[in-house]
């Protein structure tokens, strides 16, 4: 499966790189949201993975509005460090298909893999 | 202002009178002086005495009016009366006849307007000199001595009379003075008691609006201190907010890495972590997870406190919730001789509150239970007590002292019970536990005694849309 991750963390970005070694996942990493949506049509992601607080301009929830607008199909997971209250609800609304908060849960993110490469397979 | 006495106001009638008398006897004066200067010049022989006569009573009169405009009534009155008596005098003293029959009864009349000025022994005094004047005046000239003696006898008698009216009159005068007084007093008195009753209003005015403008005062910085305190929850909410999204970043790499390492060896290409280096990493991955519940018992504080907690009051199955936290607390268990013993009705009724909610409260009770119970056993009783759902958490450590039932729901107060005990956290599990139960319209509380381990009671209001909901599911499931 071919995961494209937009992630400005380093740290961030090598603990999903470690945790998508173990399903034979690639990682696909952009460092911020105008290069994202610039090349990732040409990816062929099976997941995208944003993180909500990108620097620059195109913060996480801007980049999935202006991917759903351009026609990106691919299964969207939010992912931020800030668990307060609406925050889910505002991902959903950007068009994000789920939403997980930092510090990730490890097996639920394994789990979540194994979950849209087993719809890619098919 | 002073109340005058009887005396004063008297005296300022008399003054009053006396004024118009003398500017009258004045003019009277001028009219006879002409009157008896066109006599003489007819009759071509002056009796220069009626001159002297007129002019000693005019003087009379302008020293009469000099005396009363500087307010000496006394001497004005006297100056008026010595004038008038001069004049008579010196009219009789000449012997001329007509002064000898018409001057003597001029003297009654002095007497009795004399008399209406002066008190009624001045008066005598007065009609003792007049007395003098006729008996003595005429003496001096020839004609005097022999004519119109019983005329002059006659103007005596009168004068005496009129002296006697005078003071009858001034008696009079008196008497009405003194009512008139007495009602003024009365007047007065009434006036000032109405005047000492708007000055105690005005005071008390005073004294209100000083109030209310203190009270305007307090009130305005009452509103400051509120804004400012509003202020500040408000920055403490963004900074704990800020605070919670720096510390879960660093988190994420300790608690995630920990566990790829740990769980998930086939990430690491099935290389086997060294025993030693496993048991550590264990404890990088507690501690974080331990950091982690924290910064998230912090932001429930401060979401409560912002009003902005999300609650949702709807129909929970207790089962599910009750399995997860008994998974939770054998875990947390581990290798300590504590057995886990339930309780629970059947079915189990359903409640009315929020499922993570539920979860968060009783895992922090069983996680407190598990702290600070070294061995034996922890019981969780479930029961209906009319329309409330009682759930019991009873432990066998080492119980708490009843002066701190209270304080231990309090913020950062577990540190101050326990003392230094290493088991103590940061003692926030105990009051998010109280917020949130008020939030659904629960209770919490304790019962304990040293020594004899601590029982927690929760209460939640029971789902009545679904009686039933639970029956489906034996509890016997729930046995672990």
């Amino acid at each position: 499966m071919r995961i494209v991750y937009v992630e400005d963390n380093e740290i961030n970005l090598s603990l999903i790189q470690r945790i998508a070694c173990a399903g034979r996942h690639l990682v696909i990493h952009y460092t911020d949201g105008q290069s994202a949506l610039d090349n990732c049509a040409n990816d062929q992601a099976d997941l995208i993975l944003v993180d909500v607080q990108l620097q620059g301009k195109l913060d996480g929830l801007e980049l999935t509005r202006h991917l759903r607008a351009a026609g990106q199909q691919t299964p969207i997971i939010a992912l931020t460090a800030y668990a307060m209250t609406g925050d889910r609800d505002r991902c959903l609304e950007a068009g994000c298909n789920d939403y997980i908060s930092k510090p990730l849960p490890v097996p639920q993110v394994v789990r979540l893999f194994e979950h849209y490469a087993s719809l890619t397979a098919k | 202002m002073s109340v005058p006495t009887k005396h004063d106001f008297a005296t300022d009638v008399r003054s009053d009178r006396l004024a118009v008398l003398w500017k009258v006897t004045l003019i009277g004066c001028i009219v006879l002086i002409w009157t008896v200067a066109i006599v003489a010049s007819l009759n071509r022989h002056a009796e220069m005495i009626w001159f002297v006569a007129l002019a000693v009573l005019g003087v009379g009169c302008i020293i009469t009016g000099l005396f009363l405009r500087y307010d000496r009534y006394l001497l004005a009155v006297w100056s008026y009366t010595i004038g008038g008596l001069l004049a008579g005098g010196i009219a009789l003293a000449n012997g001329e006849s007509l002064a000898l029959q018409v001057i003597p009864f001029v003297f009654p009349i002095i007497v009795f307007v004399v008399g209406l000025l002066l008190s009624a022994a001045n008066t005598f005094l007065v009609t003792g000199l007049v007395a003098g004047i006729i008996l003595i005046a005429p003496t001096f000239s020839a004609t005097g001595q022999t004519q119109f003696v019983e005329n002059r006898l006659f103007a005596l008698g009168l004068t005496v009379v009129s002296a006697l009216l005078a003071a009858q009159v001034t008696g009079e005068l008196y008497k009405v003075t003194e009512w008139a007084l007495l009602n003024y007093q009365r007047e007065r008195r009434t006036t000032e008691d109405l005047f000492e009753s708007r000055r105690l209003l005005q005071k008390e005015l005073v004294r209100s609006q000083a109030l209310s403008e203190e009270l305007q005062l307090v009130n305005q910085q009452l509103e400051t201190a509120r804004a400012a305190a509003e202020e500040a929850k408000h920055f403490r909410g963004q900074f704990l907010a800020n605070m919670s999204h720096e510390l879960r970043t660093p988190l994420n790499a300790i608690i995630g890495f920990s566990e790829t390492m740990l769980v998930f060896p086939t990430m690491y290409n099935d290389v086997p972590l060294p025993p030693a280096y496993e048991h550590d990493l264990k404890y990088i991955f507690e501690s974080g997870k331990q950091l982690l519940n924290l910064i998230n018992d912090i932001l429930d504080l401060s979401k409560v406190d912002a009003g902005k907690l999300d609650i949702r009051l709807e129909p929970i199955e207790l089962t599910p919730i009750i399995e997860g936290v008994l998974s939770t607390a054998a875990g947390l268990i581990g290798n300590k001789p504590v057995k886990l013993h339930q309780d629970l009705p059947t079915p189990l009724p359903s409640v009315l509150a929020d499922a993570n909610r539920v979860r968060q409260v009783l895992t922090n009770l069983y996680s407190n239970a598990v702290k600070f119970t070294d061995s034996g056993s922890i019981t969780l009783t479930v029961r209906q007590v009319d329309a409330m759902v009682q759930f019991s958490v009873k432990d066998t450590g080492p119980g708490i002292d009843p002066q701190f039932h209270e304080t231990i729901f309090e913020e950062f107060k577990q540190a101050e019970v326990v003392g230094r005990d290493p088991r103590s956290g940061a003692g926030l599990g105990l009051a998010i536990a109280r917020q949130l139960l008020t939030l659904m319209q629960g209770r919490i509380w304790v019962e304990s005694e040293v020594g004899k381990g601590s029982t927690f009671h929760i209460l939640l209001p029971v789902d009545t849309s679904h009686p039933e909901a639970e029956a489906t599911r034996p509890v016997a499931a729930l046995q672990l």
